[in-house]
């Protein structure tokens, strides 16, 4: 615990004077790894817990899979069984009352439509992934589509 | 999406539905409904993805001067409209909010300072002091002190410009890509079998494969794509069957009728087991074999690639010669391979002997066609080249190649490795189009295209990317520009060597980069770079299958792309400045390096109105010529007629990219097969042409240990690699919030059972060490890699989790590239 | 909810979420004399259960949206409303209930 407090402290006053005197100068950049020099180290947060809310997110656009609002520990999808379509499938929605798979994941490499959800998209979470529940590391300025539209004078955009 | 319930968003939807009905403006955030045409108008454009070698093409959506959307694109052959969680946040990539939009020079006192702090400069200034060092450090001690890492991330044009500006302009052969770190011993492995490089096969084979033998590739998170069409073929077909192998349970798994754990390196007795299997049970394509193959027996013992006074460097036998090789029989062959039976490997490897025989007979049964598949397990090994070699070994025994279905496939990790690093050849010992500075017929075949004078390449081969880092380190490179790359957060070993050798006081280190990475720290000068659809592009695949994009927004501040970069700087120079007088025949004498190099009447062939008009091209405008273009005819001129045939430039504008060779607009789906290459020409079914007989090779190579195995000080494996959402360094995606969220730092996954022992769980905070230095982290045993006892796995991405503090700088000594997953480590409590 | 799905299970009760409290959630649009309308506004805007979402001083619209427990809530603050000086009509537009 101590050693831990130490390293806090250390790295408290690395981020402000942005080099110390031991240490790789990093010349007062700011990257991902906060202003601590290249050759120090620091134990990493405590895994964070995992966004179990429930509550759909904002897609950015219309074709983003959207991300799991709840905890997929220990989730099984394999060969034999694809615990996610338990809710998400078409026939379970009626009892689960989770969104359905998209019809996009019913169609197969030549666009046809088929009777059950395509192999091709078999593995959810090569698409589909939750979220931790911290900030981001870095802000993103992306702008989706209807501000980009609506930044114009008098659109009343605040 | 913190602070807003559902409550609030009925609310909103309410209030809008109201304002609607009385005729009142709609508030922007309750709006659900946007029809008028000019509004939702968007420009879309395809790209390839910016990511995996895999290459997706994706649709891109532009407005006003943004990125607003992007999607599968459903035109193409790779991916049908599919992308990975990466591929489907492309829209964000570009816009983290600390891009770097001003070159930054470190500065004390108004001046350059290798310690001072870094300070916003302008362009000028910046190529002020970088023509300074290097006309310093070229009259100081010549061309072998300049040196260049770039990418297999740069565009086909970036590469062949910083080719030219290194080989040609500064005659230095110090110029590497990170494409060493990956695909290095693929080439090698391509070359002493095949002659030529990159697979003769593409992805239609999966298609048409009955059985998917993964060799340490973990496609389900790095060639996801891939794994959904491995996935459809074996979902939709029950008899195929798929195989995997690893020395860590990874996703792949989820899918593998065949799951194989083995032990570290253990893949090469494996792989001669296979061989000896398929000539005892008389598998062996006898027909194939006479007509096609030639064996041979590779030097033994050659050593890690470690510095030459390492004890094992000086054991090693064969270290200064690992790349000869003696012909031998067939006999010999099978009598090399005996020793290899099913006990000796099911031993070493430490793998059931039924599941063993299961593999073996995978690609003995006649009528099983076979796709092998390997990325890092094979290549980032100390005896990669080797694995490759003995990959081919099988499929060339059984005939199991070049033909639809029957497939060696060595995948690609950068979006460009292939058409760009391989290609075009920027690497320290190549010329374009597979040529080799060595080769005096090659260096005047580049001289004569380039239209400078013969001499002008240097013969020497340059230093590989290992090679760079202890050369800045030794203060040898003392000039040095990385590109397109993360090197300090890569490259191996990086207390010993590559942060000493940035760090270095003799040397100075310029960094292009679109953001502040954990290199720029170490640098000198950064210059902000453009990314991706912010300039003209092109990039090659893993299955040879070259994809162009357009300029679809302007990139931010004063950033430039990599080509803006490499050809202004070249102005700086004056071709005095860069070669000896006895080149500087009358000709020359007078123009700069731009004029020689860029302004010679071929890259500035096309006209700047050539440009699609639709579309700007930031470049062209800056020197007034449609220099992608013009590099890129340049550079095809290497490779058309000698087996590399590409298409016409704008070709590619048009299509969803070709398979090269492509012979008069057609592309090539299967090499050295008749039936579908042009350039595979006689009577015979197939010509392995890269050789002069038409023959591949087999190869009698051994099983060799590792160079640092775990001991009773080290007593763990540490693999390391990447995980799905993230892509090589983070630099990009972890400025993504819903990649960064999703997995937001690394952790040290780890088998329960060697938790338990040594009082850790999930979470606990640890301490990684090795001999060479230390990462602090924290527990992983309920994760998506499941290790056996005995090994660990760290990915690389995180910024805050260099584990290349710990890894060790050993080599295939044949290709030179690292192993990245073989070193020994300790777990302390931390 | 569904009509068919069994009385009392929702999403919520199947995922053993918390109750929230069953809420409903409507809108209004209030005609009033424009030059009123600031009072009109202040007035509605001391209903606990109401909340002035916008207002136009050309036409004298108000679009007001309500919180409230039941039905009979919403019916009692459209009254309440509707009795206030300066005010036309009232006209109920959208109803949910966030079950």
């Amino acid at each position: 615990m101590k050693q831990i407090v130490l390293a806090a402290l250390l790295l408290a006053a690395g981020a402000a004077l942005a080099q110390d005197g031991d240490h790789v100068s990093n010349g007062g950049l700011v990257t991902l790894r906060d202003g601590r020099p290249l050759d120090a180290g620091a134990m990493p947060p405590p895994i964070p817990s995992v966004v179990n809310s429930d509550i759909r997110q904002v897609r950015n656009w219309p074709e983003q899979p959207p991300v799991i609002p709840h905890q997929i520990d220990n989730y099984q999808i394999d060969r034999n069984v694809n615990k996610c379509l338990t809710c998400h499938s078409r026939t379970a929605v009626a009892v689960s009352q989770a969104p359905m798979v998209s019809i996009t994941h019913f169609q197969n490499r030549e666009g046809q439509v088929l009777a059950a959800v395509t192999p091709r998209r078999f593995f959810c979470t090569q698409c589909h992934v939750p979220q931790m529940d911290i900030q981001p590391a870095v802000g993103n300025t992306f702008e989706d589509v209807d501000t980009v539209i609506h930044a114009t004078p008098g659109s009343g955009t605040p | 999406m913190t602070g807003i319930s559902r409550r609030d968003v009925i609310k909103a939807q309410a209030v809008a539905a109201a304002a609607a009905a009385a005729g009142l403006p709609v508030p922007a955030g309750a709006q659900n409904l946007t029809t008028d045409a000019a509004l939702t108008g968007l420009r879309w454009a395809k790209a390839p993805c910016r990511f995996c070698g895999t290459g997706c093409s994706v649709m891109v959506a532009t407005k006003n001067g943004r990125v607003v959307a992007t999607h599968g694109d459903v035109e193409a052959e790779v991916n049908r409209g599919l992308n990975c969680v990466k591929g489907y946040f492309l829209s964000k990539i570009m816009y983290g909010q600390d891009r770097l939009t001003q070159p930054l020079l470190r500065m004390r006192d108004g001046e350059y300072s290798k310690d001072g702090d870094f300070a916003p400069v302008s362009w000028d200034q910046a190529f002020d002091v970088m023509a300074e060092k290097w006309k310093a450090t070229l009259k100081a001690k010549g061309p072998q002190a300049v040196g260049m890492f770039g990418s297999g991330q740069w565009t086909i044009w970036e590469g062949y410009a910083a080719l030219k500006l290194m080989k040609a302009g500064f005659r230095s052969n110090n110029i590497d890509p990170n494409a060493r770190h990956c695909m290095a011993s693929a080439v090698t492995g391509f070359m002493r079998t095949f002659g030529i490089d990159e697979p003769m096969g593409c992805y239609d084979d999966i298609e048409a494969a009955d059985a998917f033998v993964l060799w340490g590739a973990n496609m389900a998170e790095m060639h996801p794509i891939l794994w959904t069409r491995i996935t459809d073929r074996r979902f939709s077909y029950p008899h195929v069957k798929v195989a995997v192998l690893s020395t860590f349970r990874n996703r792949c798994f989820d899918l593998a009728d065949l799951p194989i754990v083995f032990k570290p390196q253990t893949d090469l007795a494996i792989m001669n087991y296979i061989a000896n299997h398929i000539i005892e049970k008389g598998a062996v394509n006898e027909a194939f074999v006479a007509d096609f193959v030639n064996f041979k027996h590779g030097n033994e013992k050659i050593g890690y690639g470690l510095r030459p006074d390492n004890p094992l460097e000086m054991q090693a036998e064969h270290a200064k010669d690992a790349n000869d090789a003696q012909p031998i029989s067939f006999e010999e062959y099978a009598a090399f391979v005996a020793p290899y039976t099913l006990d000796k490997a099911a031993e070493m490897s430490g793998v059931e002997k039924n599941r063993l025989e299961a593999l073996a007979e995978i690609y003995a049964a006649p009528d099983v066609k076979v796709m092998s598949t390997w990325t890092m397990g094979f290549n980032q090994h100390t005896r990669g080249t080797w694995a490759n070699n003995l990959c081919y070994n099988l499929h060339l025994l059984t005939g199991k190649i070049a033909t639809p279905g029957n497939s060696p496939f060595s995948l690609t990790g950068q979006p460009s490795a292939c058409g760009t690093a391989r290609e075009v050849g920027t690497f320290s010992h190549r010329l374009p189009a597979d040529l080799q500075v060595a080769n005096p017929e090659h260096r005047a075949h580049a001289e004569e295209i380039w239209k400078i004078p013969p001499g002008t390449i240097p013969d020497w081969v340059g230093a590989h990317a290992v090679q760079q880092n202890r050369d800045l380190k030794d203060g040898k490179i003392n000039v040095y520009w990385v590109q397109v790359n993360n090197n300090i957060q890569a490259a191996a070993n990086l207390m010993e060597e590559g942060l000493p050798g940035y760090r270095n006081p003799d040397n100075f280190i310029v960094v292009s980069d679109v953001y502040p990475t954990s290199t720029c720290e170490a640098a000198d000068l950064i210059l902000p770079t453009a990314m991706w659809v912010e300039k003209e592009g092109g990039y090659g695949n893993a299955e040879r299958r070259t994809q162009f994009w357009r300029q679809m927004v302007t990139a931010p501040g004063e950033s430039r792309s990599d080509l803006w970069q490499l050809v202004e700087f070249s102005r700086r120079f004056a071709i005095e400045d860069v070669w000896p007088p006895e080149l500087v025949t009358p000709d020359y004498a007078g123009k700069t390096l731009y004029d020689v190099l860029f302004a010679n009447g071929q890259v500035d062939a096309f006209q700047r109105e050539d440009v699609d008009k639709e579309y700007d091209n930031a470049e062209s405008d800056a020197f007034g010529f449609y220099i992608q273009k013009g590099l890129f005819e340049e550079y095809a001129g290497f490779g058309r007629g000698h087996g590399h045939d590409l298409a016409p430039f704008d070709l590619y504008h048009q299509v969803r990219g070709l398979r090269w060779p492509v012979i008069d607009g057609k592309e090539t789906r299967w090499r050295f097969n008749r039936d579908y290459d042009p350039y595979a020409e006689g009577d015979k079914p197939f010509r392995f042409y890269g050789h002069k007989d038409g023959r591949a090779v087999i190869f009698a190579l051994p099983y060799e240990p590792p160079a640092e195995s775990p001991d009773d000080e080290y007593p763990f494996w540490l693999a390391t690699g990447r995980v799905l959402e993230h892509w090589h360094s983070g630099s990009m995606t972890q400025r993504v919030p819903e990649l960064y969220r999703a997995v937001p730092d690394a952790l040290c996954y780890m088998h329960p059972d060697d938790a338990a022992e040594m009082n850790l769980r999930r979470g606990s905070a640890v301490r990684i060490v090795s001999r060479r230095g230390e990462m602090e982290t924290r527990v992983e045993t309920r994760g998506r890699n499941m290790p056996p006892r005995g090994l660990v796995f760290v990915p690389w991405f995180d910024a805050r989790q260099l584990i290349n503090k710990v890894t060790l700088d050993a080599t295939c000594p044949i290709s030179k590239q690292t192993d990245f997953k073989k070193c020994a480590v300790r777990i302390e409590a931390a | 909810m569904p009509a068919d799905a069994s009385p009392g299970v929702t999403r919520r009760t199947l995922l053993g979420l918390p109750d929230e409290g069953i809420g409903h959630i409507s809108s209004l649009v209030v005609r009033a004399h424009p030059a009123r309308l600031a009072a009109v506004a202040a007035r509605i805007a001391r209903l606990s259960v109401a909340e002035v979402a916008m207002t136009d001083l050309a036409t004298g619209k108000l679009v007001v949206a309500l919180e409230t427990r039941d039905e009979h809530e919403i019916v009692a603050a459209m009254n309440a409303m509707q009795n206030l000086p300066g005010v036309v009509s009232v006209a109920l537009v959208f109803h949910q209930t966030d079950a």
